[in-house]
């Protein structure tokens, strides 16, 4: 997937656990990990919107675009 | 979430499909005998190019059915372990669809060596089982392709 979320990132920056995290989002765990692991196909605007509060920082700090030298995904 | 089928009918289909399985196979090693057997029984004489054509025919539909029957449990096996919408179901159908082409062309070249309207109907009825087996087994590719992004969609 060209689109990178640096969730795991974010989290390190506020020293913030996994279970913390899923916590005050109210997703679960495995969904964390699939954000986590870039497995995720598609985000909710209301997630994005969560991980900025929670994280207290801009889309843009958890997503970026890194181009692909084998096409699309 | 994936949950193991509580339904007692597909579970016993799937030990039911495992004995066709094994059945098939016996019958597709003992096709020489027992169509020798047949056309004794049928026409009272033993015909040698009636012996070869039904043999052939038998041959290609016997081992078809047999992977066919083979692929039909391996899917009742996962949706009894309650994973029906997976890409290997999808796969498996477009497998059985494949397989029932040739039987269905086998048969309707066979009306020119056996003539008869049941012949014609077999390669009929498997035609359309192909088409429809296609048709559901794209059903489930496009069905397991929602599935996958509605999981992964956070």
């Amino acid at each position: 997937m060209a689109i990178i979320v640096n969730v795991d990132v974010m989290m390190a920056k506020r020293k913030m656990s996994s279970t913390e995290l899923a916590a005050r989002l109210g997703i679960t765990m495995a969904n964390l990990s699939i954000l986590k692991n870039n497995k995720a196909k598609a985000i909710r605007f209301s997630t994005l919107e969560a991980l900025c509060r929670e994280l207290g920082c801009q889309p843009a700090d958890l997503l970026e675009y890194v181009e692909e030298a084998g096409g699309e995904d | 979430m994936m949950q193991k089928s509580k339904n007692w009918f597909s579970g016993f289909l799937e030990i039911a499909l495992l004995i066709l399985f094994f059945i098939g196979i016996l019958a597709v090693f003992t096709l020489p005998v027992w169509v020798k057997w047949y056309i004794g029984f049928r026409y009272g004489a033993f015909s040698q190019p009636l012996y070869i054509k039904m043999l052939v025919i038998l041959y290609i539909s016997g081992i078809l059915a047999v992977v066919s029957v083979w692929e039909s449990r391996a899917i009742l096996h996962n949706v009894n372990l309650g994973k029906p919408f997976i890409m290997d179901n999808a796969k498996r159908l477009r497998r059985i669809a494949w397989c029932f082409l040739p039987i269905a062309l086998t048969y309707f070249v066979s009306i020119f060596l056996i003539p008869s309207p049941f012949v014609l109907l077999v390669g009929a009825a498997f035609a359309f089982g192909c088409a429809v087996l296609f048709l559901l087994s794209e059903l489930f590719r496009q069905a397991v392709q929602y599935k996958e992004e509605n999981d992964l969609t956070v």
